[in-house]
């Protein structure tokens, strides 16, 4: 609230009594300075940089001055985008406030109307569709929270860990389709697979048994089959399998069963069909071993195990080519898998590793869609019986393949090892290659930035989305939020207890407008993940200090020459002219330090593992200058954006200002009789951009008087100071200088001067009524803020016949 | 010899798959890739971060097994199913076919038990009967260390299940695994006695 209003201060030019509002806004001017000056200091030490680009790679010069400028342009675009999305925010604020201040005089005015004509059945309506409806207010309080867990990942993350398996489907179902649900939006996306990154390295760090992070189902598990389930997922499945399983789906009599109990089953029924006896030495039920040796079994089988392997292989042809067409988010949680399991277990063989990363990709993103194609919407009708035992087998031959097991639980699937034998290099090959897929930590903060420049994000989400969530947080709160003023305990507390559920009937999909409260700044990728309650620091710290290092071998561009010597790389920036390089290298210089105390990563074998991922990484970037390019002309129309946005917000709070006196007037001036003060209300608007004291003489409605007996009757005075004795003494008179201002006056009998004055606006006083701030201070006496508001509708609006004259 | 279907159900890792290759056969043709896999339990395992490199999920297995229940032959024939829960839309079909339904969750794991609840519904659901022969089994119990549901959860939940059978099992060691299997056989004798022909029997079943 207090922030909202020091937003007025600045803009509405209101004196506002309120000592705290003014120390709040001197101190963001302060903290804006404080920035601002950061930023000028950056900008002078330009020229350092490419010095000491030229410096360090004499042969290159012209190109490294190239990069050098292109850099300074880029970050010159992102300090102006910092600055003018700040005053955007101030902007967006007040109008944000105005608004709710019109609203609020709207529905007072909506309610007196309704109380002067009968409006019964309005009412009803209302109460029907309302009851479960967030009002504005509480919009607004969703809009904030929601905005913070879109923009902030790390909450979401941990609330994963913490809910159980029974609530995290509703959890997952809205993290994933609602709040990151634009799913062709590369933010949404990243800050998703950041969130994902998160939930997998707590995993990670809490399990003992490693195999069960992929075979229990466990947080990350539901994840993973939630996240293959969201649009490229799905229409990856179908580019893959679709044509492949329908076209088994047609041959419905294709029977490639090579179980030779089943087929001896199977020639069993086909006797008792026929209506024949069974020949002699041919029991009705068998062991295995009979059944297998049964030459009739073998020679059906013979044929069938060659066509199901050729079927198989045709399967494994098409997943192997499809490699590009594999969805970024699912390439990026498999290379996750191999990077976690190179780190925890070092002794790990490829082999190993492999077998777990198909543990995801065949176990749980293609395997299920081929077992049960319909539950995929891959095909339009149920398999039969033969096509779908086929199915099964091809995916079984599959899992084999991808986990290389050296026995066969079931005896029959041993003649397929072949298949497994003549594959197995291949898809070993093909599931590392999943994995060389670059990180998107780069783009995080240029995702940013260009959420900057979206204007109106909202969110399509359902009541019982928004209410389920907020119930869950609440429950989490001190795990997730425990300090007093971390953002979200403050929006939490604000919004209250949860609502209950709503019926399914009443589980209305709502457009709810997301925005900050608070400034959003750009965030580096620790700030992003790291919450209070972590427990990945050290992935995190890889993750960032691999970032790092990316960056760092960027700027020095002769270090990716060598092999990586991360030590020296550190060294050389933390040394360097540039303020921003000795920054990143002294930071990324302890975090080495930090990493090899915590036996992440080891300097004996050069941080070998982190300075191969390094690599990786920059095979998969590119050239830097490019890339910077690309950068700078995508934020060229981000700034363009907001500063339009910048003109658009101005304009709109000018009419919002008169709007707002408008409404004030039409609110307190009653009914149509009373035009002139409409009038008054029109003439503000077009008198011009300077609406407060050019309003031409306003014609003063008022005083009204009051005694203290006769406002203590009605209630209007809640409590009272003033001893008995003086009561009699005591009057108050009400006056409206202009509309929708108020000023109330304490007098004592046989004073000129009133004891006390207070100026009110009706729109503070509905505000304070939402509040649920029961009463006016007034020093001697505290008024009924309901009564109040009540007696001023009454004297002011409807013209009434009750009202004392002085 | 009459032949029953069992279904072995549970979210993945608690030893579906060992707790049936663990099963003691009576006729012991013993064809040797067997032994192995009572010994594959141990290779599922990661104890600390010694990394062991196999490891094999079910995603549909079946064993067709021979024992003797109270002096009679028995033939088993049994579904492994995956626990993996991306599989879930497979159910349907096996609860359809199947007899007698063995619930397995790890005593290690509070949420492999609470997965089982869905399960038992779902399966009451598909046999449209209150009352199928049903087992349920905490597996794992040779590592008391790591216990996490204790055997009154077990028991507690088994009666809530009109006290349907609870075995604490272990598949590494051996322990009450074919009681498990004898237990549901005679559940099923008991609810639909053995007519001549049990093939057709079963057919009806079906329909």
């Amino acid at each position: 609230m207090a922030d909202r209003r020091s937003g007025m201060v600045q803009s509405m030019g209101y004196a506002n009594p309120s000592s705290s509002v003014v120390s709040r806004a001197v101190a963001a001017a302060a903290a804006n300075r404080r920035q601002s000056s950061m930023r000028a200091g950056r900008a002078s030490k330009q020229y350092s940089v490419s010095a000491f680009y030229s410096m360090a790679a004499e042969q290159d010069v012209e190109v490294e001055d190239d990069l050098a400028q292109a850099q300074r342009i880029l970050r010159d675009l992102k300090s102006k985008i910092s600055t003018q999305s700040k005053k955007n925010f101030v902007l967006e604020r007040d109008v944000r406030y105005l608004d709710s201040r019109i609203a609020l005089l709207i529905a007072n005015r909506m309610a007196l109307d309704e109380q002067n004509e009968v409006a019964s059945h309005l009412e009803e309506h209302d109460d029907q569709g309302d009851e479960h409806y967030p009002d504005h207010r509480k919009m607004q309080q969703y809009g904030n929270l929601f905005f913070l867990l879109q923009s902030e990942p790390r909450h979401v993350a941990s609330l994963c860990r913490l809910v159980n398996l029974a609530e995290i489907d509703t959890l997952l179902q809205t993290v994933m389709f609602t709040l990151y649900g634009n799913q062709y939006e590369s933010r949404e996306e990243h800050l998703l697979l950041t969130m994902f990154q998160n939930v997998l390295a707590a995993q990670f760090e809490t399990t003992t048994e490693f195999t069960s992070l992929l075979r229990a189902n466990t947080p990350v598990s539901r994840m993973m089959t939630t996240y293959t389930r969201r649009g490229p997922g799905q229409s990856y499945l179908k580019t893959v399998l679709s044509n492949s399983i329908n076209g088994l789906l047609e041959h419905k009599d294709l029977n490639l069963q090579i179980n030779p109990l089943k087929v001896y089953e199977e020639m069993v029924n086909q006797f008792e069909e026929e209506g024949r006896d069974l020949p002699p030495g041919m029991p009705r039920s068998v062991t295995p071993d009979v059944a297998a040796a049964n030459p009739d079994v073998i020679a059906i089988i013979q044929p069938r195990l060659i066509m199901l392997m050729d079927v198989t292989n045709r399967f494994l042809e098409t997943i192997m080519q499809s490699l590009d067409q594999v969805p970024y988010g699912i390439r990026w949680i498999c290379k996750q898998i191999r990077s976690l399991t190179k780190r925890k277990y070092p002794e790990a063989t490829d082999i190993a590793i492999c077998s777990l990363i198909g543990g995801f990709f065949f176990l749980r993103f293609l395997n299920p869609a081929i077992v049960t194609p319909q539950a995929y919407m891959l095909v339009d009708r149920l398999p039969g019986k033969h096509p779908r035992t086929t199915l099964t087998l091809i995916a079984k031959m599959l899992q084999n393949l991808a986990n290389k097991p050296s026995y066969a639980k079931e005896t029959y699937m041993i003649p397929t090892n072949p298949f497994v034998e003549k594959n197995k290099q291949r898809i070993n090959r093909f599931l590392n290659d999943l994995c060389e897929v670059g990180d998107f930590y780069e783009s995080l903060e240029m995702d940013q930035y260009m959420a900057l420049s979206k204007k109106d994000i909202v969110l399509n989400i359902t009541l019982n989305e928004m209410y389920n969530t907020h119930a869950l947080l609440q429950q989490h709160i001190d795990v997730l939020a425990p300090k007093k003023d971390d953002h979200l305990r403050i929006l939490l507390t604000e919004a209250g207890s949860a609502p209950a559920q709503v019926p399914r009937k009443q589980n209305l999909p709502i457009v709810l407008p997301l925005f900050s409260r608070w400034e959003t700044p750009i965030q580096d990728l620790t700030t992003a993940l790291m919450s209070e309650n972590n427990i990945t620091q050290n992935d995190i710290q890889y993750m960032e200090a691999k970032a790092i290092f990316v960056q760092l071998v960027r700027s020095l561009p002769y270090f990716a020459k060598k092999p990586l010597d991360l030590h020296r790389i550190a060294e050389s920036a933390a040394t360097s002219k540039d303020a921003q390089m000795v920054r990143k290298g002294i930071k990324v210089q302890d975090m080495l330090k930090e990493l090899e105390a915590a036996n992440v990563i080891d300097r004996k074998d050069n941080y070998a593992l982190l300075a191969q991922e390094i690599k990786q990484e920059l095979v998969h970037l590119g050239d830097l200058k490019d890339r910077v390019m690309q950068e700078s002309s995508s934020l060229e129309s981000v700034y363009k954006t907001i500063l339009d946005h910048n003109n658009y917000l101005k304009s709109q709070l000018e009419s919002y200002k008169a709007y707002l006196q408008n409404v004030r007037i039409q609110s307190s001036g009653g009914e149509k009789g009373s035009k002139k003060s409409v009038g008054i209300g029109v003439e503000v608007e077009h008198s011009g951009k300077s609406s407060k004291s050019k309003a031409s003489k306003p014609q003063i409605l008022g005083p009204y008087k009051f005694t203290h007996q006769q406002l203590e009757k009605d209630g209007v005075i809640a409590v009272t100071n003033v001893p008995e004795s003086r009561k009699g003494n005591i009057f108050f008179t009400i006056s409206c200088p202009m509309p929708g201002t108020f000023i109330i006056e304490l007098h004592y009998k046989g004073r000129d001067k009133p004891i006390l004055e207070m100026d009110l606006k009706l729109d503070d006083l509905l505000e304070k009524q939402q509040d649920n701030i029961q009463v006016l201070d007034l020093e001697y006496v505290q008024l009924s803020v309901v009564r109040t508001l009540h007696l001023l509708n009454k004297t002011f609006v409807t013209k009434s016949k009750n009202g004392i004259f002085s | 010899m009459r032949e029953y279907k069992l279904v072995v159900l549970g979210s993945g890792g608690v030893g579906k798959s060992a707790l049936v290759c663990s099963l003691q056969v009576a006729v012991q043709p013993a064809p040797s890739p067997t032994h192995s896999l009572i010994f594959l339990l141990q290779t599922v395992q990661f104890v600390q971060s010694i990394f062991v490199e196999k490891y094999d999920p079910t995603i549909e297995d079946s064993y067709r097994k021979q024992v003797e229940v109270d002096g009679q032959q028995c033939m088993l024939e049994i579904l492994d199913t995956a626990g993996t829960e991306q599989f879930t839309a497979m159910r349907d079909l096996y609860m359809k076919n199947g007899q007698g339904f063995i619930l397995v969750f790890s005593i290690t794991s509070m949420v492999t038990m609470n997965d089982l609840y869905e399960l038992r519904e779902q399966i009451l659901r598909v046999k449209d009967t209150d009352n199928v022969p049903l087992v349920l089994v905490g597996n794992k119990c040779d590592l008391e260390d790591e216990r996490m549901v204790s055997r009154e959860q077990g028991m507690m939940l088994s009666q809530q299940w009109g006290g349907k059978p609870f075995y604490e099992t272990s598949a590494r060691q051996k322990i009450n695994v074919d009681e498990v299997f004898y237990d549901l056989v005679r559940q099923i004798n008991r609810q639909m006695p053995a007519r001549d022909k049990s093939k057709k029997k079963f057919k009806c079943l079906i329909l």
